[in-house]
């Protein structure tokens, strides 16, 4: 598999991780005998999905990201790998840890729990939220990459 | 209604029926996921100014210091969990502590990170 779709992997996994938590949401908000499973499942997908981001983002970073890291690093826009993917790479670990919390806390008792659901909703806000951070700054990254191959075409 | 279940339990929707053990280990993990956060957060400070030491041996143990530090942050996730459920009570019943330390503690360690980066 070419390190290209390997890297586009990493995204798209995310995403889908951020779509089946939106999911969770909206089921939690509705819950009912009918849909307990769907949240379970949703929760559990998302979990996985955002697992296979960071272990596919994960292995890029520590095989093939070295080239870039220089490349950005000499390039014009520095800060995209010293802030934004320092950053990145860091603060994806707590997204990991609270998509793991997600189906822990979707397998909680949601339809008489007031605060089993509540705990729901956070998680999967905060899952929607750092993953959206991550890719933004996954797109930064990207744009680091490219301005510094554009500067050394210039040059 | 899908809600009246909910309605049907004490005055803030909290206490009812058995406590599962999922009950009481979702907000044990919530609780440690923002304190994993944080220690997480000072392992990078830690780290980076640390760099013939403590980033050095973490390279040295898996290969790349990211690796190390994503295994020290489960094994702290899956400790801190069980200490929370085993010694904090009512856990399930506190959703202002445990939603409180989740988001709180991915705030500040997120804070921190971004910070010592940025600065």
């Amino acid at each position: 598999m070419s390190k290209e779709i390997i890297l586009m992997l990493h995204p798209a996994f995310g995403v889908l991780g951020i779509l089946a938590s939106v999911w969770v949401f909206a089921e939690t908000l509705n819950v009912s005998a009918t849909n307990t499973i769907r949240i379970r499942a949703a929760a559990l997908l998302s979990a996985g999905f955002i697992w296979l981001a960071y272990i596919i983002g994960g292995y890029w970073y520590v095989v093939f990201y070295a080239a870039d890291k220089a490349l950005i690093k000499a390039g014009p826009w520095p800060f995209a790998h010293s802030l934004v993917m320092e950053s990145k790479e860091h603060l994806f670990l707590s997204l990991l840890l609270v998509a793991t919390l997600l189906p822990l806390a979707a397998f909680a008792n949601l339809q008489v729990r007031k605060s089993a659901r509540q705990l729901v909703y956070w998680s999967a806000l905060t899952v929607i939220g750092l993953g959206l951070v991550m890719e933004g700054s996954g797109a930064i990254i990207g744009l680091g990459a490219k301005v510094a191959l554009l500067a050394q075409q210039a040059g | 209604m899908a809600h009246t279940a909910h309605s049907s339990s004490s005055g803030a929707g909290l206490s009812s029926g058995t406590v599962t053990t999922a009950d009481r280990l979702a907000p044990a993990f919530a609780m440690s996921a923002g304190i994993t956060s944080v220690l997480s957060a000072l392992l990078v400070v830690l780290k980076e100014t640390n760099e013939d030491t403590i980033l050095a041996w973490m390279k040295a143990a898996t290969g790349h210091h990211w690796v190390t530090h994503g295994i020290i942050d489960l094994i702290l996730f899956v400790v801190i969990a069980m200490l929370a459920a085993r010694y904090v009570d009512n856990l399930e019943d506190r959703p202002g502590l445990t939603i409180g330390t989740l988001i709180g503690g991915v705030a500040v360690g997120g804070l921190i990170i971004v910070g010592f980066f940025g600065l």
